[in-house]
């Protein structure tokens, strides 16, 4: 039996390794972005938090030895935790070991490196894993108090990582982290001639790394890494920030005028760029010098500059405006306003340190909004002449890397909620590279005509204009008729630049071709039939996906049709795939190998210990549903959250936090209930019910108060969270209670199911969110309940 | 003693002559397969590729790749084309005696080797320091006197030899710049890959005819060309 001062000892350790799990995990997270891709991140750090459910399955299997020696078992992984916490980035750095994703599919050794990088980051999860789950099961009987420290230990182990991201630089941050287990050892304190040992040398090992740090070795097939092979390339400043490490660097020779025309023979100017995780997010125009010797901005000598040729817009709106390239452009044109959306404020602040009244964000004609593109369209009441995008996709086609980004600014509702906020002549204008096999601009249209449909445009060749260069489309969508002026002024334009037409109300086939040819006609063939009425039988036919993202599935860049994958794979060459829609086919492998993964983990210990045990289904089914439910309703109010607090960060906190907060509480709550079959059952049912309330009334709700003020949203916010989470936080102390009643040797079991479940969870319900929709997710999340709820049948009512 | 030395002399020998042997096998196999065995049909381009060893282009750790389909990495964030993408791009600019080209991205040299063996001179410029004193010293190895190579930003072109009959751009880029469209010869071809390597990449034939400019997509490719019109 502990005593009052051990329980609360033993709590404090628990809390403080929580909060390392989860703090951990986002430095990983932010690590490998900067490092790799943010897609790839993902899938290493999936499987590696498998490292979790392992802890479970290890107990299960060497119960009998590890139950004996308990505590000692417990401060020897916290500290294993710090030392692999400390050394895996210089493990994963070192270069038998070092990984680039852009060569995993070309070089076979690269997948050695993958395994390799798998085990380095799955051992601290499997330490961390290990004590947590250990020190939950030695105290069963008072598994509701500690079950509320875990969750409430992870809530502000994601808070207060967000706040480190202020002050580490991502090869550091992880290493600062591991300070959390060292000191959970500590405070649970093991009078052991060895583990003291241990202790010195981990904090051996912390000193040395905390002196002399992991230097961040980023592919050198990343934005960055090719800036800084440029002459005389320097980063000026860098600032690790929560919405990513930003690093701005100059050179020389680094220049900037995407899509800028053939016949442009001017210089183009010089630029220092902006990088955010080591990818680039946009020039920095020195606003002083915003017209060239021409009397044109730079931007105008691309098909960019068609709406500026069109009209002389007054009041402009610019979205996700980054560095402001495009409101340089605006400004050069000398409007009475402009709005730039620029969810980042790290952004226009850093540009005012170095540039002073040099950033175009410091001119006076521009107002900067801190908000997401589309949380201002939904609250915004403000009418424009014009509203800009930024450039779709990137130069020379993403192969689907931002597919899992979720891009509500380039749904169908936006597009509605802009063509909302156009004064009566008001133009849209967007930018897209041209891909190959197209996609990008064929969504484009498609989102564009549907808008206009739903408005109840009849003649839609009026109101869409698109001139093309040999490597980028500009589509203007106009409110009112375009006029024969326009029409026009358009043309001459498009002589003038070398630009051909794509569309015009009275365009000629040749028209289209006559400076930049393709292969073949079918673009024009394509873009045709989605401007008329075909549109759907086309977009159903088209080999990828065109049809308009949604709110509910704001995916644009992801263009594959899982059921045309095999005729794609005839159609391009298998081995072409990969390279056509990279980022969903990581999430499929990723979603494959943690499900073998965590079926090998939950059978283990049945074929090892030769398990005969009692309720091993209920165990099954029961806790391997509320891993899968819990995961995938956290990240619909995520989702929901990130729309409405107009901020991922901000959303991330509030909601990770208040999830875990509540879950905590109410498993703190459930320790006064009793843990019978009745209980369990009503607790399910009536989350499953929640879940589906919220699935018709969350948004709906949400949109009705997104104009009231953030403190208010907040604490609104919050309100909506706590009745769902406060009951989400019940039914796994209740099982394991419950478990430990029927069958003790469940409980690991559980522990190790659940933590499996959970990865498979995240992965599954990206894939649903990509197929379905969130509301399928939050479906399914109900679904999940409704199962664990109906495992308990296999329980006695006693 | 003697002839134990004579024995390792002739063995080394012996393993360095079929080693080069080796290598040229896979060269012809590389072209007949990869290069003829597609669309790449001008002797002249075909004659270049059987006879620049490409595996001293790449280093020692992908030498045993250096024939195969595909990029190989090269260091510094930079790859040197897949075979076909080489043979293709020669092929388009259309290179014969006599003509001067200018190629953007020197990269590993391998490029610029493949046009000296048909055009006059090469001009070649890298704007990374340690691939273009690299590419130097296998230029001189294997006694390519008609190729120059220059470090420095290829944005400026080069400016005292021009006009050049071809330029091939190797990197691909969001724009031209003003000075090479300058620097290419009236009706002269400029080449140019749109994407990343180690993904989708089109090719752009650019054309000078008047005051106008023209451009052309060229067929997508990757590891393997897509035959996208051809199974249509």
């Amino acid at each position: 039996m502990t005593s009052n001062k051990g329980i609360f000892r033993h709590q404090i350790a628990l809390g403080l390794v929580s909060a390392a799990v989860i703090g951990f995990q986002l430095a990983l997270m932010w690590y490998f972005s900067n490092t790799q891709w943010s897609h790839f991140a993902f899938m290493v750090i999936s499987v590696a938090l498998l490292g979790f459910g392992a802890s479970g399955t290890f107990i299960t299997v060497c119960r009998p030895w590890i139950m004996k020696h308990s505590n000692h078992v417990i401060a020897g992984a916290m500290l294993s935790s710090a030392l692999f916490m400390t050394i895996c980035i210089s493990l994963c750095q070192w270069d038998p070991f070092r990984l680039d994703a852009m060569l995993l599919f070309s070089h076979p050794m690269h997948v050695f490196r993958l395994s390799a990088t798998y085990l380095v980051l799955f051992l601290p999860f499997f330490c961390s894993g290990l004590a947590i789950g250990l020190i939950l099961i030695t105290h069963m009987e008072n598994i509701g108090g500690f079950y509320f420290v875990n969750l409430v230990g992870s809530g502000i182990g994601g808070m207060g990582t967000l706040f480190f991201f202020w002050i580490f630089t991502p090869s550091l941050l992880p290493g600062a982290i591991a300070v959390l287990p060292f000191a959970a050892a500590i405070v649970f304190g093991q009078k052991n001639r060895i583990l003291h040992i241990f202790t010195l040398v981990v904090f051996g090992v912390m000193v040395f790394f905390f002196i002399v740090p992991p230097a961040l070795h980023v592919s050198e097939y990343k934005g960055i890494s090719k800036t800084m092979q440029l002459p005389k390339a320097r980063i000026i400043d860098s600032r690790p920030t929560p919405f990513g490490f930003i690093q701005v660097v100059a050179s020389p020779v680094l220049r900037h005028a995407p899509g800028v025309s053939l016949q442009f023979d001017q210089k183009i100017p010089r630029v220092d760029a902006f990088f955010v995780n080591g990818e680039w997010l946009g020039p920095v125009f020195d606003i002083q010098q915003q017209r060239m010797a021409g009397g044109r901005h730079i931007l105008d000598n691309s098909p960019m500059g068609l709406a500026f040729q069109m009209q002389d817009p007054k009041t402009i709106l610019c979205l996700s405006s980054g560095t402001g390239s495009q409101v340089s452009q605006a400004v050069s044109h000398g409007p009475d306003h402009i709005t730039a959306l620029e969810k980042n404020p790290v952004i226009p602040q850093l540009m005012h340190s170095l540039y002073g009244t040099g950033s175009v964000y410091s001119h006076p004609k521009v107002k900067v909004v801190p908000k997401d593109d589309y949380t201002y369209l939904l609250s915004s009441r403000q009418d424009h002449d014009l509203i800009v995008l930024p450039v779709l996709d990137a130069f020379g086609g993403s192969s689907g890397l931002y597919a899992l980004n979720e891009q509500y600014h380039l749904t169908q509702q936006a597009f509605a909620r802009m063509w909302d906020r156009l004064s009566d002549n008001g133009m849209i204008s967007v930018a897209a590279w041209m891909d190959y096999p197209v996609r990008t601009p064929l969504r484009l249209v498609a989102t564009l005509v549907s808008v206009l449909e739903s408005n109840g445009i009849d003649h839609l060749e009026n109101h869409i204009v698109a001139v093309r260069s040999w490597n980028m489309i500009n589509f203007v969508v106009k409110k009112s008729a375009v006029t024969p002026q326009e029409i026009a002024l358009v043309r001459e334009f498009a002589l003038e630049m070398n630009f051909d037409p794509v569309l015009l109300p009275d365009i000629g086939k040749e028209e289209r071709i006559r400076f930049n040819k393709l292969q073949d006609q079918d673009f024009f063939t394509f873009v045709d039939q989605l401007m008329g009425d075909t549109k759907a039988d086309f977009i159903r036919r088209y080999e990828f996906n065109i049809a308009p993202a949604v709110e509910n599935k704001p995916y644009f860049s992801q263009f594959l049709k899982l059921g045309h994958l095999f005729h794609l794979g005839e159609f391009f060459t298998a081995a072409s795939i990969p390279f056509l829609e990279l980022g969903y086919l990581l999430l499929m492998m990723t979603f494959i190998q943690v499900s073998i993964f965590a079926v090998v983990l939950i059978v283990l210990p049945l074929v090892v210990r030769r398990w005969e045990g009692s309720h091993k289904w209920w165990t099954a089914l029961y806790f391997a549903s509320l891993g899968l439910g819990f995961m995938g309703i956290e990240m619909v109010l995520i989702q929901r959250f990130v729309l409405y607090f107009g901020n991922p960060l901000y959303a991330a906190a509030a909601v990770i936090s208040g999830v875990l907060v509540f879950s905590g509480l109410g498993s703190y709550l459930s320790s006064h209930l009793s843990s019978n079959r009745r209980t369990i059952m009503g607790c399910l049912l009536s989350i499953a019910a929640g879940a589906i309330v919220y699935m018709v009334v969350l948004t709906p709700l949400l949109q009705q108060t997104i104009d009231l003020a953030f403190p208010v949203k907040m604490v609104f916010g919050l309100v909506f969270i706590a009745p769902l989470s406060l009951l989400m936080g019940m039914p796994f102390p209740l099982g394991l209670r419950l478990a430990q009643r029927t069958n003790p040797l469940n409980i690991s079991w559980a522990w190790s199911i659940n933590g499996c479940c959970s990865v498979i969870s995240v992965v599954l319900a990206t894939i649903i969110a990509i197929e379905f929709g969130f509301v399928a997710v939050m479906a399914a999340g109900a679904c999940m309940y409704g199962t664990a709820w109906a495992a308990t049948f296999l329980m006695s009512p006693t | 003693m003697r002839k134990k030395m004579m024995l390792i002399t002739w063995a080394g020998l012996l393993l360095f002559v079929s080693a080069a042997q080796g290598f040229e096998n896979k060269r012809r196999e590389m072209v007949a397969r990869q290069i003829a065995g597609r669309d790449v049909s001008d002797k002249a381009t075909l004659d270049a590729m059987r006879s620049v060893p490409r595996h001293l282009f790449v280093p020692d750790s992908q030498q045993a790749y250096a024939y195969h389909d595909r990029p190989l990495p090269i260091g510094y964030g930079q790859t040197i084309s897949q075979p076909y993408i080489v043979g293709y791009m020669t092929q388009i600019i259309g290179p014969e005696k006599g003509q001067r080209v200018l190629e953007i991205g020197t990269g590993s040299g391998y490029q610029a080797a493949v046009l000296a063996q048909i055009v006059d001179r090469v001009f070649s410029i890298e704007i990374i320091a340690p691939l273009a004193d690299q590419a130097r010293k296998i230029m001189q190895q294997l006694s390519y006197d008609n190729v120059r190579i220059k470090h420095g930003d290829g944005y400026y072109g080069w400016e005292e030899h021009a006009p050049f009959d071809a330029i091939v751009v190797t990197a691909a880029a969001e724009y031209i710049p003003p000075p090479l469209l300058a620097q290419l010869k009236p009706g002269g071809k400029m080449v140019i890959p749109v994407g990343s390597p180690f993904m989708t990449q089109q090719l752009m034939l650019v054309t000078k005819k008047g005051d106008d400019i023209i451009t052309r997509a060229l067929f997508p490719v990757r590891f393997v060309p897509f035959t996208r019109s051809d199974k249509q």
